[in-house]
C-alpha cells in the first residue's frame, strides 16, 4: 500500500500544478505597475522556486551541520536528498529567470549582483553533489560535502541581499522588505503563496522518495 | 607448436642504472609446470614480465613460444597474471569481464554467469571492483585470467592474498590447466612445493635460474 | 588483434566509463562556468569589446577545462597491475594509445563546445548557423590536436614522479600554437564570417602533424 501511494506522487503533484495554472490564468490580476502584462505568469514559477532553493539550501546545511557533529550517517542522506532538490530548484531558478529576461530585457543573462551571486549558488550546490557522486560512501567525501553545504547556507542571505546593497537590474525585494509591508496585490500574493505550496510539496515529495530509494540500496 | 615455451639466452635488463638481470640463460620446455621461487627484490617480477612481453631487455635475445614476446600472436598465446591487481577498479566484475572478452578473443566461448559463481563472486558482479577486499580482488583476477585461453600460463604471487577458499580454487584451476597440458610458471614463496607439478627453479642471482628438484 | 578494433575497444570502454565517472565530467563543465565567472567579475567588460574578448575568453577557458580531463585519461592504466595486463594482452599497443586519443579529443570537443555556448549565454551574444558550423569545424580541429597531444605525452610520462605538474609543463607550452590559432579563427569567424585563412591552415597541419605522432609513436611511447 505504501509503495503504490508513493507512484501517485509526482503525477498527482503535476495534476495540481496544471490546475494552479488555470487558476493563475483566471485569477490573477495584470501587474500594472511594472506593465509585464502577462509576462508575470513567468513569476509565478521563477519566486517559488527561489524560494524553494534557498530553504532547501539552509535545511540541507542544517542537516549536514548535524551529521558533522553526530556523525549519523541518516543525517548524511537526508542532507543529500534535500540538497539534490535545492540544485534542481536554484537551476530551475535561472532558466526561469532566463526566460524573463529574454522577454522583459532582451536578454538571456545580465552580470548583475542578485544572478551572479545566485549562479554562485548554484554552482556550490552542485560542487556538493559532484563530491558525494565521486566519492560514494566514504567518510572523507561525506564530511567535504557536508562543509560545502554549510558554504552554500552561507551564501543565501547574500543573494537574497544582494538586490539591496549592490546595483542590480533585478527587481528589488517586493515581499520581504527591510521598508516595511510586502509592495504586491494582495490576490497576487495568495496565487504566489499557492504556487510556493504547490513547489515545496514538489521538493518534499522529492526528498522523501529520495530518501526511500537510498535506504532501500 | 614450439618444444621450448621460453628461451633466453644473454639477457640484461637495466633499472635506473642498475642491473636487475645479468647475462641470463634459461630455457623452460612446453608442457612443463613448475614454482619459481627465490629471495625479494632478486628479480622474479622483472623476469617475468620480460617472458610475457610486458617490457623489452637492453641486450639479449628473448623466445616466447618461439617467438618475439612483444608481438601481437605471441601474446595471445601467453596468460600472463602480475602480482598487481589488473582491472578496472571503477567498473563491477560483470563490466571488467565484458570489456576482458573483447581483449581476449577465447573470452567469447566464457559465460560471465559461470566464471564469477566458479571464483565464488556471482553476488558480488555488480559491485564496484575497488569495493572488493585484497582476497576477492585476487579471486577477481583469477577469473580474468580463465576467460584466456593459452599456451604459457605465468602467474606471479597468484596465492598471495587467497583465504583457504580462494587457494582450493587455484588450485583446481591449475589442475584443469595441468590437465590440457599447458606449461604453467608459478612464483610463489609460501610453497616449497605444488603438488602435481614437475620441477621447482629457484633464481638465486640476476644471472642464474636453476633446476633444484 | 588489429589496430582499429584495439582503438574501438579502448574507447568504448572510455565511453562507457563514464556513466561511472559523470560527475567528474560535470566538474569539468562547472569549471568552465566558474572561470567565465571570475573573468566577469574581474575584468567587467563592455559589451563594445566583446569581439575582442570572447574568443580569447571561450579558448582559454575551454583548454584550462578540458586539460584537467586529459590528464586524467590514463589515471585507471596507471596502476602497474592493469598497464601490465593490457600489454601483455593481445591489444595493439598504438591502438591502445590511439583509442585513448580519442577519448582525449572527445572530451576537448564536449568541454569545448559546452564552454562555447555558455559562453555565448553569459555573454548575450547572438550566432547565426553558418558561424556556429565554422565554429564547430574549428572545435574539431583543435580537440584533435590537443586531445592527442594530451594522450601521447600522458602515455611517455606513465610511471615518472611528479606526474600531474610534469605533464602540464610538457603539454601547455605545445599547446600555444593551438591555442593562439583557434583565438585568431574565431576572431575571424566572429567578425568576418571566414573560416579558411592562416591560421585555419596553422591549426590544420598541427592537428594533423599530432594524429601522425600518435600513429608513429604510440606504441613506443607504452614501452619500457
Amino acid at each position: 500500500m505504501k509503495n503504490q501511494s508513493k507512484k501517485w506522487i509526482l503525477p498527482a503533484w503535476f495534476i495540481t500544478l496544471i490546475l494552479v495554472d488555470f487558476g493563475i490564468l483566471y485569477w490573477s490580476p495584470p501587474d500594472a505597475a511594472q506593465n509585464m502584462g502577462t509576462r508575470v505568469y513567468m513569476m509565478y514559477m521563477h519566486v517559488p522556486f527561489a524560494w524553494t532553493s534557498f530553504l532547501m539550501t539552509v535545511l540541507g546545511a542544517l542537516a549536514a551541520g548535524i551529521y558533522l557533529w553526530k556523525k549519523e550517517n541518516d543525517w548524511e542522506r537526508t542532507s543529500r536528498a534535500i540538497i539534490e532538490v535545492a540544485a534542481v530548484s536554484a537551476f530551475l531558478t535561472l532558466m526561469t529567470g532566463s526566460v524573463w529576461g529574454k522577454i522583459t530585457w532582451g536578454t538571456w543573462w545580465v552580470w548583475d549582483a542578485r544572478l551572479t551571486t545566485m549562479l554562485i549558488l548554484f554552482l556550490l550546490l552542485c560542487a556538493y553533489l559532484i563530491v558525494r557522486d565521486m566519492h560514494g560512501s566514504s567518510y572523507e567525501g561525506k564530511k567535504t560535502g557536508s562543509i560545502i553545504a554549510v558554504i552554500a547556507a552561507l551564501n543565501v542571505p547574500i543573494v537574497h541581499l544582494s538586490v539591496n546593497y549592490w546595483r542590480t537590474l533585478h527587481q528589488g525585494s517586493t515581499i520581504f522588505r527591510q521598508e516595511g509591508p510586502p509592495k504586491i496585490d494582495s490576490d497576487m500574493f495568495v496565487i504566489l503563496l499557492t504556487c510556493f505550496g504547490v513547489v515545496l510539496w514538489w521538493a518534499f515529495s522529492c526528498v522523501k522518495l529520495r530518501l526511500s530509494g537510498s535506504k532501500n540500496g | 607448436m614450439s618444444k621450448t615455451a621460453i628461451s633466453l639466452d644473454s639477457v640484461y635488463k637495466k633499472f635506473n642504472d642498475s642491473y636487475v638481470i645479468e647475462d641470463l640463460n634459461f630455457s623452460f620446455p612446453s608442457g612443463e609446470t613448475a614454482l619459481l621461487k627465490g629471495r625479494n627484490g632478486i628479480g622474479k617480477t622483472t623476469f617475468f614480465r620480460l617472458i610475457a612481453g610486458v617490457i623489452k631487455a637492453q641486450k639479449g635475445k628473448i623466445e616466447t613460444m618461439g617467438g618475439i614476446p612483444t608481438q601481437n600472436k605471441i601474446r595471445s598465446l601467453v596468460n600472463y597474471m602480475g602480482p598487481n591487481d589488473g582491472f578496472y577498479e571503477h567498473l563491477s566484475a560483470y563490466e571488467n569481464l565484458t570489456f576482458f572478452q573483447k581483449v581476449f578473443s577465447s573470452g567469447k566461448n566464457f559465460s560471465r554467469d559461470s566464471i564469477l559463481k566458479s571464483v565464488d563472486l556471482w553476488e558480488s558482479r555488480n559491485v564496484a571492483t575497488k569495493n572488493y577486499s585484497t582476497g576477492m580482488k585476487k579471486r577477481f583476477a583469477l577469473a580474468i585470467s580463465m576467460i584466456r585461453n593459452s599456451e604459457l600460463y605465468l602467474f606471479d604471487e597468484p596465492f598471495k592474498g587467497l583465504d583457504d577458499v580462494g587457494k582450493e580454487i587455484l588450485k583446481g584451476y591449475l589442475e584443469k590447466i595441468k590437465k590440457e597440458k599447458k606449461a604453467i610458471f608459478i612464483i610463489s614463496n609460501l610453497f616449497n612445493d605444488i603438488e602435481g607439478f614437475d620441477s621447482v627453479y629457484e633464481m638465486a642471482s640476476s644471472s642464474v635460474v636453476k633446476k633444484i628438484k | 588483434m588489429n589496430l582499429l578494433k584495439t582503438t574501438n575497444i579502448i574507447f568504448s570502454e572510455s565511453l562507457l566509463s563514464l556513466r561511472r565517472k559523470i560527475g567528474r565530467f560535470f566538474g569539468l563543465l562547472l569549471l568552465s562556468i566558474i572561470f567565465i565567472v571570475v573573468f566577469e567579475l574581474a575584468y567587467e567588460p563592455s559589451a563594445d569589446d566583446i569581439n575582442n574578448f570572447l574568443p580569447g575568453l571561450i579558448w582559454v577557458t575551454s583548454i584550462l577545462s578540458s586539460s584537467i580531463g586529459i590528464l586524467k585519461i590514463w589515471d585507471d592504466e596507471e596502476s602497474e597491475g592493469l598497464m601490465d595486463l593490457l600489454k601483455s594482452s593481445p591489444l595493439d599497443r598504438g591502438g591502445i594509445v590511439l583509442g585513448k586519443s580519442l577519448w582525449g579529443a572527445f572530451v576537448c570537443f564536449t568541454i569545448t563546445v559546452s564552454t562555447l555556448l555558455m559562453t555565448f549565454f553569459f555573454f548575450d551574444y547572438t550566432l547565426d548557423l553558418k558561424q556556429f558550423f565554422f565554429l564547430l569545424i574549428v572545435i574539431l580541429f583543435s580537440s584533435i590536436g590537443f586531445g592527442f597531444l594530451g594522450a601521447l605525452f600522458g602515455a611517455l610520462s606513465l610511471g615518472l614522479n611528479f606526474r600531474n605538474i610534469l605533464l602540464p609543463l610538457f603539454l601547455y607550452p605545445l599547446a600555444v600554437p593551438i591555442l593562439m590559432a583557434s583565438i585568431n579563427i574565431t576572431k575571424d569567424i566572429l567578425v568576418n564570417g571566414f573560416l579558411i585563412g592562416t591560421w585555419f591552415y596553422i591549426l590544420f597541419v598541427y592537428s594533423f602533424v599530432q594524429f601522425l605522432l600518435v600513429f608513429g609513436l604510440g606504441e613506443q611511447s607504452l614501452e619500457s
